[in-house]
């Protein structure tokens, strides 16, 4: 249960939306497959952040229990980690 | 007295572990698709690269306005010293908010399925509708039960639903930038 006050949430959901325009404005110059590997990169650590703050603030997990925290916060930074591998080897097998 | 406390804390503690057993159930199952997806588009790297071209992120990104809006709400429901008439409209519009974005991803399915019947897309858009098919009818289902909870929104209930609204909104944040960007 989230023990954030309705103020502390409303703070958390603008750093969210702002994440993902921010996001969409990167998404724009992705369009293209040959977009730079960086592109990728940027757009799956703010994937990570925004999952965080869904975990952190929304969950209420930042003062729940620690194991559950962590196992919680792997589950998104294994997949993106996993898709950043992906980006990497698409680029470098599309380049050569 | 004592026995009856202890017995609800033990039952309130019983709930958390299913739902915690049901979420860890559900991250894998998701896993496992987005491990297939991700296998899938290095085994077949030009196929998903072009058929990625006929998906809207666009669209894609207002859904992900619309579910943490909505995920805003559902923390707001949850929140410990929350009255039964902000719980009740917290979920009324985190409920509604996930019809809009089942309406908004029926609209994206449209578009896209005229590309899915190609041939060299197949084995993408198996997966793609495999996976935010998987992901829409979570948000479908929990968005009925946030609703049928706001006409009775006891504490206990509202964090074990508003818990799996989170975890289905984790999901999509992790699948979107997978799926349509990277």
């Amino acid at each position: 249960m989230s023990e954030f006050s309705p103020n502390s949430l409303m703070r958390t959901w603008i750093c969210l939306l702002v994440m993902v325009f921010f996001g969409m404005l990167l998404a724009r110059e992705f369009q293209d497959p040959t977009a730079p590997l960086g592109i990728a990169l940027a757009l799956l650590l703010l994937a990570l952040a925004k999952a965080r703050l869904v975990i952190l603030d929304f969950l209420g997990l930042r003062s729940g229990p620690r194991p559950l925290r962590l196992g919680l916060l792997a589950w998104p930074a294994f997949f993106t980690l996993a898709a950043a591998a992906k980006a990497l080897i698409t680029a470098v097998l599309l380049a050569a | 007295m004592q026995d009856a406390v202890a017995g609800a804390a033990g039952e309130e503690e019983a709930d958390t572990f299913i739902l915690w057993v049901l979420i860890w159930s559900e991250l894998a199952a998701f896993g496992v698709l987005i491990g297939a997806f991700l296998v899938a588009s290095i085994v077949s790297i030009e196929e998903f690269a072009v058929a990625r071209l006929h998906l809207t992120p666009g669209i894609a990104a207002l859904n992900t306005l619309v579910l943490l809006t909505s995920g805003w709400q559902a923390a707001i429901a949850a929140g410990k010293g929350a009255s039964t008439a902000t719980r009740r409209r917290a979920l009324v519009i985190a409920a509604l908010l996930g019809f809009v974005f089942v309406v908004i991803k029926l609209y994206e399915y449209s578009k896209e399925l005229r590309f899915a019947g190609e041939e060299a897309f197949q084995s993408f858009f198996e997966l793609y509708f495999l996976l935010t098919g998987f992901h829409l009818v979570h948000v479908a289902f929990v968005g009925i039960v946030l609703l049928l909870l706001a006409w009775r929104p006891r504490p206990a209930n509202v964090e074990l639903a508003t818990t799996l609204w989170h975890v289905i909104d984790l999901v999509w944040i992790v699948m979107f930038p997978i799926l349509y960007l990277a």
